[in-house]
């Protein structure tokens, strides 16, 4: 019989019986994902709340790219516990000393946030598709397209004033939600950082800076994601044109807002400074106070995790995006393949201070190797192995995909 | 509105007592005050372990799998128990075989037979679940699985366990 962890880890040395790699990939995707919504949500409110006209027209997007990404972050922790049906027992038998039993609060209050401000900032919209599919109700229509205007027509909650006047309140509505989501969105992805960075049982994970180290990289993730998916929908846009195309249209530009970009990448960078720079300063306190677990804690990082910290976080992760980004003149290419070089970036990171965290045996004498598998033999080697991980990764695409089709994501004005 | 100063003294220490008093409501009403208040302290129970007497039988672990449903054929436990062999080299080998659970029948500390006359000391080392007073397991489970008996004791409740590990994280004992 095999305990929960056993089929993944592999122990060095003096290891005590009962530890594991009990937090596995689904707990790296768990602040990957939420950190996402955060850094998807603070670049949508640079134009809500702070107007950086530039920003305009993937603000929308990313918007509705950070309400996909909630739905899809709790799903990671789901996949996660060993009693998945037990789960809403946090929201209903929340045990508030635990750092855990806000989720459901924070979850839910921030979801609000957002949902009603993707409702407030596209209300003209749905007014107005809901108009059209009334009026088109009596001709003859396919199925999906009636569903879509009966959803639409939920959707008004029968409030179907456009006029000038409802529509200045909506604005003003909006820009006050962004403003409250900011902190809300630093909150949620906080508390992630929380939850690690208040065990005092594990010595790389117990400081105080975790929260804020996690909101930065969580910008920088979220603005990086924008950038990536921005580019990617906006090329499939420009290769779907040309194979629709009339042959006589010689030429078809693609759609894409260099400048979009570039401010973006300006705020990328912007962060990227600060969360290195704070992540720098959380491994330089441990290593000069260098408290009794350092001695340990030093081989994870300079030895077992070297590469993985300073090669794929750092190196590749950190410091070749910060080059390609500040090199002048940034064409789309290369902000695409900075970006994404970020997003890999970060996700090291979190594998370094999940997995890292838990590959020290409390006996200072051992170690534990996580095994990522591959091929799953049970469901819980798929859930935690590397499909579990793909299908997570993938799903916000997915489901970006689907609400595209009710919320255009780049709306022209 | 007029106001002298005295009045303004007044109704500001008013408004202070009447705001502690519905605080100082809350204080005795919290559930384990109010038991305490209504039942008499109760019975609190200590575990006292002698470690310098254990030889290494491992029956405490059989009795812990046992009594708290541990899977038996795992390697995991909440009890265990650590051989320690330290060698005239320097060396020193740790094991604990399946928790220590079947003893140690066997010379064959990490699977290696030692000389006697290499052995400078060893000893057996039970470890147990500590039972803390004021225990990081129970503070950080989300749902309130992990919990305190009013006898000191802290249990889990399985029915409620959601599975999400912060209690294994927690430990400072490693032995969740």
């Amino acid at each position: 019989m095999q305990v929960h962890g056993e089929a993944w880890t592999l122990k060095e040395l003096f290891v005590y019986p009962n530890e594991q790699i009990y937090w596995s990939v689904q707990i790296v995707l768990y602040p990957y994902l939420t950190g996402l919504v955060a850094g998807a949500f603070v670049l949508s409110s640079l134009y809500h709340v702070f107007g950086r006209e530039e920003l305009k027209p993937v603000a929308k997007f990313s918007l509705i790219f950070s309400f996909v990404l909630l739905m899809v972050a709790p799903m990671t922790l789901l996949f996660h516990l060993q009693h998945p049906e037990r789960g809403f027992y946090i929201f209903f038998t929340p045990h508030f000393t635990s750092a855990i039993a806000a989720f459901g609060i924070v979850f839910f209050v921030y979801t609000m946030i957002v949902a009603s401000e993707i409702w407030f900032s596209y209300r003209k919209f749905i007014v107005e598709s809901a108009l059209e599919s009334a009026l088109a109700l009596g001709k003859a229509e396919n199925l999906a397209g009636r569903l879509k205007g009966l959803i639409y027509r939920i959707m008004t909650i029968g409030s179907y004033d456009i006029s000038e006047k409802a529509l200045e309140t909506d604005e003003k509505m909006t820009k006050i939600l962004a403003g409250i989501g900011i902190p809300v969105a630093c909150f949620l992805h906080g508390y992630a950082g929380f939850i690690f960075g208040s065990v005092k049982a594990n010595a790389l994970w117990m400081t105080p800076l975790m929260p804020i180290i996690f909101i930065m990289s969580a910008i920088v993730s979220g603005i990086a994601l924008c950038i990536f998916t921005y580019i990617l929908i906006m090329e499939i846009r420009l290769v779907r044109a040309r194979k629709t195309a009339p042959p006589y249209i010689q030429k078809i530009e693609r759609e894409t807002d260099l400048n979009a970009i570039r401010t973006m990448a300006k705020y990328l960078v912007f962060f990227m400074i600060i969360a290195v720079t704070l992540e720098l300063l959380d491994m330089v306190f441990h290593s000069y106070t260098a408290k009794k677990p350092w001695e340990i804690i030093s081989t994870v990082i300079f030895d077992r995790f070297a590469f993985n910290i300073f090669g794929l976080q750092y190196g590749l992760g950190m410091l070749v995006p910060f080059i390609l980004l500040l090199i002048p003149r940034l064409s789309i290419g290369r902000a695409f393949l900075a970006s994404t070089l970020v997003l890999i970036g970060v996700f090291m990171m979190r594998w370094n201070v999940v997995i890292g965290g838990q590959s020290f045996s409390l006996t200072h004498a051992g170690y534990m190797n996580y095994v990522l598998p591959v091929i799953p033999h049970d469901i819980e080697t798929f859930k935690e192995g590397l499909f579990g991980m793909i299908l997570l990764l993938g799903s916000p695409f997915l489901l970006l995909w689907v609400y595209s089709k009710i919320f255009p994501l780049f709306p022209k004005e | 509105m007029n106001c002298s100063r005295r009045e303004f003294l007044e109704s500001g220490l008013k408004t202070i007592l009447l705001a502690g008093l519905p605080l100082s409501a809350f204080e005795i009403l919290k559930p384990e005050a109010l038991a305490s208040i209504m039942k008499g302290k109760g019975r609190r129970w200590a575990f006292l372990v002698d470690v310098t007497k254990c030889v290494g039988c491992g029956m405490c672990v059989k009795a812990c799998k046992l009594e708290n449903e541990v899977p038996y054929d795992t390697k995991v436990s909440r009890t265990w128990i650590e051989r320690y062999v330290a060698l005239y080299d320097g060396r020193v080998l740790i094991d604990s075989p399946m928790a220590g659970r079947d003893g140690f029948p066997r010379n064959d500390p990490q699977g290696q037979k030692v000389a006697k006359e290499d052995i400078a000391k060893a000893y057996f080392v039970p470890k147990l679940c500590n039972l803390c007073q004021k225990s990081p397991c129970v503070q950080v489970c989300p749902v309130g699985a992990s919990h305190y008996t009013p006898e000191g004791i802290v249990l889990i409740d399985r029915s409620w366990c959601i599975g999400c590990g912060y209690c294994v994280m927690a430990c400072p004992y490693g032995t969740r």
